[in-house]
Order: structure tokens, then sequence, then C-alpha cells
């Protein structure tokens, strides 16, 4: 038997053993390791309070923030506390790096910074917005700039992943939770450098060529001898219409070999595939890199299971929309008014929605965050269009200046292409996104709704603007009906929301852009105008009356299109005319009328006086003149029969069915066939239909007309003077001060 | 096609060579004989003030001899003379010149020898002092035997294999096992230079960390654990203490590097896959030969323009056709390397320019240049004319002898018409490809008039590029004496670069341009930036076990890497000694960060805080000129940049590294020897 020291000393090392497992245990149950029964109040009690239970209750735990991410969690906790002074190092060294130009570090060094604190969302946006934007504009290489572009959108993804979660509302359902900031950033990202940045030809093309599988590139496209492969580079410009017109017309890849040296020199970029393989990389090392699938977006594109979506379609916008839709599902909805409908409104603040389930954006404002989707899809639209892909009718041949054969020809010929997408699709899609989002968000308010707002709202006494913020008790103390205040605030709120997001004009936009006339009048001037560029003046005027005229249908039959805010419509149609103006000027009888006119003023003012400039001026007069009035007669020809018998351009054609009948029987049937009545029809415009050039209707009637309104015309005369300034096509005033004296010999100001 | 990134290697200074020699020595003998002569003061004030009845084991501890009194006197005597010159203002050095924007990046430029007398009665004093100093120093070296140091040192090694600290060095496989490709996306070309990267900072962090610690805590350890008796019990000198811990730890450092060095050799040349770009740029040991740069238009010299980058290591020409300004590289000798290589051999000539785009220019286009290379024979002048942006030759005979000729052999050339030889021969000659019957024109020319020029070169931002030159040039240049006007000596070769794209702005530091004299295999190269490497260890076991003679073991330790961490921040410091720093000095920042202001934030000039805490940073200034000679030079050792962007290490400079270690270290071991010295350690 040990003595009784030692027994003491047995007893007080159990006596230990058993203090150290009761206390393991109980911050086992503390902790929520263990749990206790929920019978019992007491240990119901004591369950409720475990740091478990409080940390899921307040979403408080590291797996509850997004991904877990192991590589960061050991660095973090292997940094013992000196997390702060480590990233302020890392971000010190990392901005001198980028001074420095040393990028491959500056991003290794911005990717330990944002792994370190991967739930402050402020770094991964300054930084994917540092690379993205600052360090990508260094290269001039493009290549290299679509790797920087790639990697700070990929690294804001990657920020998305760790920081979206599951979460578990207080009735057990799960929602899925994520920064709308960083989404709608990587959305913003793609729009903007993809979409409407300076070397945006090249970018876009490489985001096609990203999602393009290697081995189908410049592998598939080379024979043995590295000669380009015919038939394979046919199959190729049919399977990638868009792209191989984008890389001929705009970016001079004037032949095969220059289109396989472009796809040779960007052959490593970032792309959907891992290195050098056909086969998809993992959904987080894919570029475009896209958001999960997500219920509230199901056409919506994400990342493939396979191939087959990423046809030549798929651009930089279909990304933007999908990031774009996929931010909007974690802000908070439209506020609804009594009835449930949602209701124009300013972004909640907090209290006036539910913080577990939605988060507020720190920028832009609400409501243009939420019009953010249908921003991008009328972007792709319009990108469409500009392209020259219009409708199902629209193809394009890659021989078309002649190169015959050039262009994987064989015996087949060469190849023309058509593309599997369109702007018309696109704005009616488009337009079906403008009505939904208008209707979600309060921006369309029904006629008889809009009423009752604004008789609520009248009798709100306060004045013009947003009334104030009164509480509950005020407003009962000054007799205001609550739902009275609320009208006249969502009334403000209306105007204001459709001012900042523009809204009535892209929705009259796309309204007016998805109809076949549309298209067919831009198809018309898109043509005109490569037949300009490519030197067919005959052909460019004929094309530029043709889709003038269909123009000024679309526009009659669009008024809002038409008359939209801000004037853009009008800017562009009187850019076109100017277009027309400039080819008319150089036209044969044009020139001779003008040059008639000053020798006739030549006669009438006295010798000396300077008519250098009159011939000019007098030349662009009568383009514009010849211009309107052959635009006229094409309206008269194509345009006019079609429009209801009472309108006054039904009475015009009458007008020249008469004179031509009576000239016929004057002068002989010539004056019945097309060429023999134009000059009557002219004539006729010049005399007594001289409103219809610039003007929908006359002042006025139509057998007594006068000067049209200024609502009446085509392009208003101040957007006129606007463009004009603009394009420099405005004469700086000649007038001296009247203090000065005139200067005997100033030179005449150039044209 | 895409020119890969090769090359692109910001050189903040140039690496010393064995020239620098006597202006370092002479630098050092100012710096450590400041320190010497405060050393040498404190320590005569100490020895002569031990009265005579102390032990005698004191009295030896402080001996002083005649040899350090007649040093002292001279060095006093020096520093005196000094004070008067100083005082009299004669024999200084002259102002510095005047700089528009001293705030710019300046090169370091190493120092010079200077004769001048105030320079050479504070080398003199400084050298005295180290000799009073270093005398007794001298003397105990004179007793040390290898034998006893290797015993020692093989001491420290046996201690430290068996603490199994060599498992820590295991860590170093970790970059190559788990390549940075595997979790974030890196540039093909980028692989290599990251992975090299990668490794080296493992390697620094593996080596330096432990090998602090073992040499701070080696001797406090056995002072502690009362096993230095067993030492100092033999007739052991107490420097050899000291000597044979150095050596022994730098012996087990120098293996462990030598194995990691050959470990990663094997896994970069045989263990991976590295993209072929990746190679490239990277897997070889280019051999630059740099020229001199300078900015010139027809107003002659001029500073170079300032784009406004933060990074202000470039300095700017402006691009138009019609343009005078010119970068100019200037090389004075022409290496036989480059003299005697044959004619079907061109030159490489390298550049990597930054572009400063004033106008958004061409989609996917850059810029385009001209390249002039000249030999001192057909020196080049800028036009006088405003509107005339074509430099000619000084002699206009020469000029017209040269374009008679190209004329003729222009005519010659298959394919070329007799109007285009007549009006414009350049643009046959510039356009020669090496190998084809133009290029032998060229060659030919240029190794008759020295002359070579190359349009319309295209260049990316940020992108090297290269040109061939013509050899026949190099041999021409290194013919006759190289003297111009008054036999005054010119340049060999002149490499003039203009711009010749309207609107946009070219940038070119001195290391931007180089002639390429050859490459050297990667692995040698692999192999000598390991030698950096290896100084930084020597480096910090040196500090700790000096410091360990007197500090505590731990103290010591941070005491050594305080030291060795400053050399991080060695510009930072010296901004702040010069009083450059923009963010103003250590007070002025603590008083911002308690008013919450920001750096830029304007002070009121006749506040008493602001005067006080100006005063404060003036003599914090003054403290951080002295403290920072006391700080190594850590950056001079690196050469990953060297090694990753595919640039040869020069032996000559490792050679330098070298030399200054040791320079550096050798008032630490005085230091140690004095203090370990005096340490009671047995009885």
């Amino acid at each position: 038997m040990a003595n009784p020291i030692q027994r003491a000393a047995v007893r007080r090392k159990v006596g230990y053993f058993v203090a150290l497992i009761a206390l393991f245990t109980l911050t086992m149950y503390w902790r929520g390791k263990l749990t206790l029964t929920r019978d019992l109040a007491a240990t119901r009690w004591l369950s409720d309070h475990s740091v478990l239970e409080q940390a899921e209750k307040l979403d408080l735990r590291e797996l509850d923030q997004g991904d877990a991410e192991i590589t960061g969690s050991v660095a973090r906790l292997s940094l013992i506390g000196a997390r702060g002074p480590v990233i302020t190092g890392l971000w010190w060294s990392a901005i001198e790096k980028q001074k420095r130009n040393e990028w491959h570090e500056f991003e290794l060094l911005v990717k330990a910074v944002t792994r370190l604190q991967p739930n402050f969302i402020t770094p991964w946006i300054f930084q994917s917005w540092n690379i993205a934007y600052n360090v990508s504009v260094e290269n001039d290489k493009l290549g290299d700039m679509f790797f920087y572009i790639a990697r700070g959108i990929e690294l804001l993804a990657e920020g998305d992943r760790l920081n979206s979660k599951i979460a578990r509302q207080p009735d057990g359902t799960k929602v899925q939770i994520g920064s709308p900031d960083l989404r709608y950033q990587i959305g913003f990202y793609y729009q903007n450098k993809f979409g409407v940045s300076d070397k945006v030809q090249t970018l876009r093309s490489l985001m096609q060529v990203a999602a393009i599988p290697p081995g189908d590139r410049v592998p598939a496209l080379l024979n043995p001898d590295q000669s380009v492969n015919a038939d394979k580079f046919r199959e190729f410009c049919v399977a990638h219409p868009q792209l191989v017109r984008r890389l001929k017309t705009k970016l001079a890849c004037n032949s095969p070999e220059d289109v396989v040296q472009f796809l040779r020199d960007n052959d490593k970029i970032p792309s959907l595939y891992k290195p050098g393989t056909n086969q998809l990389a993992e959904p987080a090392s894919q570029f475009p890199v896209l958001p999960e699938r997500f219920p509230e977006g199901p056409e919506e594109a994400y990342p493939a299971a396979s191939a087959t979506q990423y046809d030549d379609r798929f651009d930089a916008f279909h990304a933007a929309r999908a990031w774009y839709t996929y931010a909007n599902t974690v802000v908070p909805p439209a506020k609804p008014d009594e009835n449930g409908d949602p209701l124009p409104w300013a972004t909640p603040t907090p209290g006036e929605y539910d913080a577990f389930r939605h988060r507020v954006p720190r920028q832009p404002t609400l409501i243009i965050f939420k019009i953010a989707p249908c921003r991008a899809q009328s972007y792709l639209a319009e990108r469409l269009a500009k392209e020259g892909w219009f409708d199902e009718q629209s193809v394009w041949s890659p021989a078309e200046d002649g190169a015959a054969g050039a262009w994987g020809g064989t015996a087949g010929g060469d190849a023309t292409l058509t593309a599997a997408g369109n702007s018309r699709v696109e704005y009616e899609r488009a337009w079906q996104l403008w009505d939904q989002a208008g209707r979600g968000q309060g921006l369309v308010l029904e006629p008889d709704r809009l009423a009752r707002l604004t008789e609520r709202g009248q009798k709100v006494p306060f004045g013009g603007g947003l009334p104030p913020d009164l509480s509950p008790e005020e407003m009962k103390a000054a007799n205001i009906d609550p739902l009275d205040m609320q009208a006249r605030r969502a009334l403000t709120y209306y105007e204001q929301n459709r001012q900042m997001t523009n809204f009535e004009y892209f929705l009259d936009s796309s309204l007016a852009e998805k109809d076949p006339l549309t298209v067919r009048a831009r198809r018309l001037l898109y043509e005109a105008d490569q037949a300009r560029q490519s030197a067919g003046s005959v052909r460019a005027t004929r094309l530029y009356v043709e889709g003038l005229a269909k123009w000024r249908e679309v526009l009659a039959k669009y008024p809002r299109f038409h008359r939209s805010r801000g004037d853009l419509v009008e800017d562009q149609t009187y850019e076109l005319e100017l277009e027309l103006y400039k080819l008319l000027k150089e036209d044969g009888a044009v020139r001779a009328r003008a040059a008639r006119a000053v020798d006739a003023l030549r006669a009438l003012v006295p010798a000396g006086a300077d008519l250098e400039t009159t011939l000019p001026d007098l030349q662009v007069a009568f383009a514009e003149d010849e211009a309107n009035s052959r635009i006229v007669a094409e309206q008269m020809a194509s345009v006019f029969p079609g429009l209801a018998p009472d309108s006054p351009h039904q009475m015009a054609l009458q007008r020249v069915a008469q004179v031509t009948t009576a000239a016929a029987a004057a002068v002989g049937p010539l004056a019945l066939t097309a060429a023999g009545g134009q000059p009557v029809t002219r004539a006729l415009i010049d005399d007594e239909f001289a409103w219809m050039k610039v003007a929908s209707r006359p002042g006025g009637n139509i057998l007594f007309p006068t000067a049209p309104s200024v609502d009446d015309y085509w392009v208003r005369p101040y957007v006129r003077e606007t463009v004009r300034g603009r394009m420099g096509l405005t004469r700086m005033s000649t007038a001296t001060p009247q203090d000065a004296p005139p200067s005997p010999d100033a030179p005449p100001l150039p044209r | 096609m895409t020119a890969p990134l090769f090359g692109l290697l910001i050189v903040d200074r140039d690496p010393l060579t064995l020239r620098d020699l006597p202006g370092l020595v002479q630098v050092w003998l100012m710096d450590a004989g400041g320190f010497a002569m405060l050393g040498l003061a404190v320590y005569l004030l100490y020895a002569l003030r031990i009265p005579k009845e102390q032990a005698n084991s004191s009295k030896d501890r402080a001996g002083v001899s005649g040899l350090m009194l007649g040093a002292a006197a001279l060095a006093i005597l020096c520093y005196a003379v000094l004070g008067f010159l100083m005082l009299t203002r004669k024999g200084g050095e002259q102002v510095a010149e005047y700089v528009s924007d001293p705030g710019a990046y300046r090169k370091y430029v190493p120092p010079a020898l200077s004769l001048k007398p105030q320079s050479l009665a504070l080398t003199l004093g400084g050298l005295f002092a180290v000799i009073g100093i270093g005398a007794p120093f001298v003397g105990s070296l004179l007793k040390l035997r290898s034998r006893r140091v290797f015993a020692i040192a093989k001491l420290g090694f046996k201690e430290a294999v068996r603490n199994r600290v060599f498992l820590v060095f295991l860590f170093f496989l970790v970059p190559f096992l788990f390549p940075a490709n595997w979790f974030i996306q890196i540039k093909p070309e980028d692989e290599l230079r990251t992975m090299i990267g990668f490794s080296s900072l493992v390697t620094n962090l593996l080596l330096t960390l432990p090998a602090a610690l073992l040499a701070a805590l080696s001797i406090p350890n056995d002072i502690k654990n009362q096993n230095i008796y067993t030492i100092v019990t033999k007739p052991v000198e107490r420097f050899e203490l000291i000597l044979g811990r150095f050596v022994g730890y730098a012996g087990l450092m120098t293996v462990a590097l030598f194995g990691m060095t050959t470990l990663g050799w094997l896994f970069i040349s045989f263990g991976t896959t590295i993209d072929e770009k990746a190679k490239e740029e990277t897997f070889k040991a280019r051999v630059p030969l740099y020229g001199q740069l300078s900015y010139q238009s027809r107003r002659g010299l001029i500073e170079g323009i300032n784009a406004g980058r933060e990074f202000d290591y470039r300095k700017y020409i402006g691009g138009d056709p019609a343009t005078s300004q010119r970068a100019v590289w200037n090389f004075d000798a022409v290496p036989s390397t480059l003299s005697n290589r044959p004619a079907d051999l061109p030159v490489p000539l390298e550049f990597t320019f930054d572009i400063f785009r004033m106008t958004k220019g061409e989609e996917n286009k850059g810029v385009d240049l001209e390249i002039r290379a000249t030999s001192w024979q057909a020196a080049q002048q800028p036009p006088a004319d405003p509107k005339d942006g074509v430099w000619r030759w000084t002699d206009p005979a020469k000029e017209q002898a040269y374009k008679k000729d190209a004329t003729e052999l222009v005519r010659k050339l298959p394919g070329v018409t007799a109007e285009v030889a007549e009006s414009n021969p350049g643009s046959v000659l510039s356009r020669a490809k090496p190998g084809t019957p133009a290029w032998a024109v060229v060659e030919k020319l240029a190794e008759t008039h020295g002359y070579y020029e190359a349009t319309g070169k295209e260049i990316f931002d940020y992108h090297p590029d290269s040109v061939p030159v013509p050899a026949g040039l190099f041999r021409f240049a290194a013919q006759g004496p190289g003297t111009g006007v008054e036999g005054k000596p010119m340049p060999r070769l002149t490499v003039a670069v203009k711009c010749i794209t309207r609107g946009q702005m070219l940038g070119m530091a001195e290391p931007d341009l180089f002639l390429l004299e050859g490459d050297r295999s990667f692995t040698e190269n692999y192999f000598k930036a390991a030698v950096g490497l290896w100084c930084r260890v020597v480096l910090i076991i040196g500090l700790a076990v000096c410091c360990s003679t007197y500090l505590a073991g731990i103290i010591s330790f941070l005491a050594a890497l305080l030291l060795f961490a400053g050399g991080y921040a060695s510009d930072h410091l010296t901004d702040m000694a010069s009083g450059k720093s923009y963010v103003g000095g250590p007070f002025k920042a603590m008083s911002q960060l308690l008013k919450a202001e920001q750096s830029t934030a304007q002070t009121d000039p006749n506040s008493a805080i602001t005067g006080a805490v100006e005063g404060l940073d003036k003599g914090a200034a003054w403290f951080f000129r002295r403290v920072i000679n006391m700080v190594p030079d850590v950056y001079s050792y690196s050469w990953t940049n060297h090694l990753s962007e595919g640039f040869n290490v020069p032996a000559g400079a490792l050679v330098m590294n070298v030399v200054v270690l040791f320079g550096y270290l050798l008032p630490w071991f005085i230091l140690g020897y004095y203090l370990i010295r005096s340490r009671e350690v047995a009885a």
C-alpha cells in the first residue's frame, strides 16, 4: 500500500482527471456538439442557448457564409491573430507590384488578400475592378487584356461562391442568399468590357473564341502542311458566322489565313475548356464564368454540362443578363399596395424589408439594379442589329467584297452564312423583359390605377414634389389618410423611377424594334451604309432613300418611339439623313442646279460681292431638298398606298393621280408610266406638298397647308441644329462684336 | 502573333562590380570608422578607468595597447582636420546638380572614390579608428587555430542535426509537390516565373528563420546549460567560440541550401511539365550588354518626359514622324564576343518599352519605332530645323558615301526597281531579314559605314521584342581609336530609338534595351542565384551569433531579425533619413493618425504642434541616418528576378555580394569579439 502522500497524489490526479472529463463534456453540450433532450423546458432552453444553435440562428458559422475554403482557413488560423498586419502588408505589396507592372505577382498577392478575409465584400470588388480595368488596359495586346479582364471577373465569381449560402428561414425553409453587389458587378464587367468598351470588337471575338472547344479551333482548320483546310474552314464559318463576320469586317482578317492566325495568337486564352482539350472545365474554372442554374432564371445561361449551350449566339450580354438576374434574386421585392400590386417606391431602408432574406445593394440605386437584366437584353439586340443580323433572312457572305473562292469556296461556292440569333428575336425578348419589369416594379401603371392614385394623391395638401415623411400620428393630426399619402409618394416615385431608368424609351424602342417593319427599315439603312463605305454611291443613295422612307413609316407608326426622351431617335434619323445629303451633294444634277443658282445670283448682286461660300452652301441646300423629295416620292410609291383613305397622304396620292391623268391627256400615255410620272410627282411635291419633306402632317389642312407644327417634324429644327453642331457642320458665326472694328482682310471661314 | 513576355526585368540598381570596390571601401571606412571611433572612445574610457587593484582577468579583458592609443590619437587628429575643413568650407564635395523634381525616381549609383580633402580626412580617420579598435581583434585572429574552430563548428552542426532541424527543410517540397497552377490560373508564360518566385520565397523563409533561431540560441543556451564550461576551460580563444558557431551553422545551412537548390533544379528541369511559352521566356540566361541611356532632341540633352506614372522608373519621349526626340543608348566598348561574331550571325537587340497612350489609337495595333544603330565613325546629330525630325550624320561626306553605296548595292538586288533604289534604298534595307540577299547588303554597309536602321518596327506595351543588328557593325565599331574631334573619346556604338506613331509616348529606362551577348544555361543561373540566398543566410547567422554574445537567446533572435527585416525597408528608411518621405517622418505620421488626417492634408505652418512635430522628425531623420548604416542591404543579394526573367546572374556581382557581406559582418564580429571577451562565463 502506498504511503499517505502517494495516496493523496493519486486522489488528486483522479480528481483532476474527472474534472477534465466533466469540463470537456460540459463544453461539448455548451458548444452544441452534444444535444440535450428538448422535452423538458430547462434542457430546451439550454439547447437553444448552445453556441452552435445560436450561431446557426444568427447565421454566424463560417460554413454558413458560403463555400468553405480550406487553404484560406488554414492560412487564417496559422496567422494566429496577426491577420490584420499581414493583410495590410500584402495589400501594400500588391499596390507596389501594380505600380511596377509586375502583374503575375500582383495577382497572387490579391488572391492572398481576398482569401484571408473572404467574407469582406469590398476587397473582392475593389481588386477585381483593379485587375479587370486598371491592369487590363495596361496591355496593348488584346489577348493579354482579355486575360486580365477574365481574371478580374473570375475573382469576383470566386468571391460570390465564398459568400453565397443556403440559409434557413425562421419557418425552416431554406433560401439562397448572397451578395447582390458581387453578382451585379460581374454582370456589369461583362456588359461593360465586352459590350461597350474601346476595344470591344476584339474582346467580343475573344469571348466567342473562349466558348469554342480548343480542338475545333486551330488544329481542326489546318492541313498537315499547315495550310488552311478549305472544307473545314467553311464548316467553321457556318458554325461561327457572327465571329467570322466580325473578324473580317471589323478586325481586318481579310483571308482565312488571317482568321486562323487570330485563333492561333489567342489559342491559350481563358476558356470553358481544360487547356488543350475539348473537355469542359469545372464550372469554377470556366470562362465565361456563369452562375449556377437558379429557379428564378431557368432560361439564363449557366455552366453547361455540355458544350451545346454555347453556340455562336452566346455572348457577354447573355452572361451579364444571367448575373444580373441572379443578383436580383436576393434584393427586396417592390413594395406592394393594399391590393398586393407593386407600387412605385424608393429603395427600402432597414426595417422595411426582410433583412434575413434580402440584401440591398450598395450601388446602383435599387430600381436601376432591378432593370439591369432588361438593359443587357436590349444591348444584345442592339449589338446584333449593328452587326447586320436583323432577322432570319439576314445572310452574309465572307466573299462579299468579290474575293470569291477565298473563303472556303470549293465546288459548292463560297460560304453564305446565316446566324442563329438576330435582333428581331432579341428585341422581342427585350420587350417582354421590359414589360415584365415595368409591371413588377411599378414602372407601368394601368390608366385606371394611375387615375386612382392621382385622385388620392391630390388630397394630400403639400405642394409639388415628394411630401414630407410624416409619422402615423402626424398624419392623423394633419387629417391625412395614410393611403392618400402613400398614393402621393408613389406618384412621385413613379415619375422619378421612370425618369431614372429611362424606362419609357427602352420599352417603346423594344416594341418598335421588334416590328418587322422596323427590321426592314434597319436592314435597308444598314445595307446603304455598307454600300456607302464600299464607294457604291448610286446604290447607297437608292438604299438610303428606300430606308428612310420606311423609317419614316416606323416613326409614324410608333410616335412614342419617335419622340422618345432625349431626342435619341431623332438624332439617329437626322444622322442618317445627313449621310444621304452628303451623297447627293456630289450628285451631278444637284451640282448643276447649284451652279445655275450661283450664276443667277451673280447677275443679281453687285460685282465684287463675295460668293465664294455660296456655291457649297447651295449644294448642301439643294442636296437636302433633293433627298427629302426623293424620300417623299418613295413614300408615295411604297408607303402611302397602304394608309387610311382619309389621311392627308392618301389625298396627296389622289392629287398626283389626278394631275398625271390630266398630263396623260395632254402629252400622251407616257405620263402614266413610272418614268414619265416621276416629274409630275416631284413637281407636285415641290409645289403643293412641300411639308411632306420635313413633317408628317401639314399645318392647316391639306387643301390650304401652312407651316407644319414643330411637333410634326420628322426631326425638329433644334435637334437638327444640335446634331449639325455636334458634327461640326454649323458654320461659325462671322458676326463681329459690335464694339470691335470690322476686319478688312478676314479670310473666309473654312467649311 | 503574341510576343512572349520575356525579359521584363526592372533593375532598380545595377549590380555591384569590382570597379566599384575602391569607392565602397572608402565609404565602408567612413561609416564603419565612425562606429569604430565611437567604440574605441567608449572602450578606452572604460579600460583606462579600471583601477589597478582589479583582478588580472578584468585587466586582461580590457587591455589597452600602444597601437590602440596611437591609432586613436591619429584618428582624432584626422577628425579634427575634417572638422576644420568643414568649418572653413574647404575641400568638400561639390553641391549636387539641380534636379527639377527632387522626389522623382533616381537610380542608385554606387559611391565613387573621392580624393577631396574632406573625404580623405574622414577616410583616414575611419581607417585609424578601425585599426585602433581592431588591433586586439587582429591579435586574437593570429591565435586562432582552424582545428579548434572546426571542432566547435562540428559540434554546432551535430547539435542541429540531432535536433531534427533538417525536417523543417522538407517544407521546401511544398511548392513543387503542389504547384501554384493547381490552385490559380496562371498565364502560360508566367508558369516558371511563378514557380521560381514561390520556391525562392519558401527557401528564404525556411533557411533564414531556422538559421536565425539556431544561431541566436546556441551561445546563450550553452551558457544557460553551463555546457560552455566544457569549452572555455580548454585553451580556446573566445573568438573561436563565435567563429566556430558561425562556421558550423553556415555549413549546415549551406548543405541545406545546396540540397534544396539541387532538388528545385531537378523538379524544374525534369519533374514538371512547363508550358513552352514559359520555357521560351524563362528557361534561359540571357547575357545582356547594357548601354548608358540619355534622352536627346534638337535642343541637346533633355531630361525625358515624366508621363505621370506613380512608378517613375521610366522617362518618355514623344511620338511623331517629325519629332527629333530620341532615346539614345551609348555603348562605350564592344566586347570581343560581339566584334568577332561571324557575319551570318546578327546580334539581337532586345527591348521592352512602355507605351503611354495619349490617344486610343487603332485596335490591336502597337506603335511604330525607328531604331538606328551606328558606330562611332558614323556619329549622328539632331536636326536644327524644328520641323525636321531626321537625325543626320555629323560628317555629310560620310553620309553621301553611305547613300551612294546603298543605292548601288540595293539596285543590284533582285526585284528592286532602279527608282526605289535611287529614291529610298532604306525602305529595302530596313525590311531585310537575316539570310536574305538584302541582309547581305545590310551587313556589308554596316561593316563599311557603321550604320544600320530598322524602320516601322511595331511594338506593344511591355512586350519585349528584338531586331537583329548586323555583326559587321560591331567589327567596324571595334576598329580605330574611338575618338571624335579633339581626341575626345566617343561611345563605340550608339542605338537611337524614335517613336514614329503620332500622339503616343514611348517610355524607357536604361535596362529596357540591351544587346544580347549570348545565352548561358538555366542550370548554371539557377545555382548562381542560390549564392545570393546563401549570402542572406550567412548574414543572418553572423548577426545572430554576434548579438548572442551579449544578449539573451530570444532577444538576439529578435534583434537579428529586426536588422535583417530592416534591410527590406531600406528604401523607406533612406527616405526618412533624407527627409524625402512624402508622408513625412514618424512623428508627423503619428500626429496625422491621431488627428485622423489624410497624409496630404495641409498643416498650419504657424502652429506650435506642427513646429514640434517637424523638430522631432528632424531628430528622427538624424537618428535614421546613423541607424541606416547598421541595416544590411538585403535586396542586393536577391537574384530571383534575374532568374525568373531569364537573365544571367553576373559572376562578378556575386563576388561583390560576398565581399560586401563580409565587409558588413566584420564590424559585427569585432563587436562580438569585445562582447564575448568582456563576459565572465567561466571562473
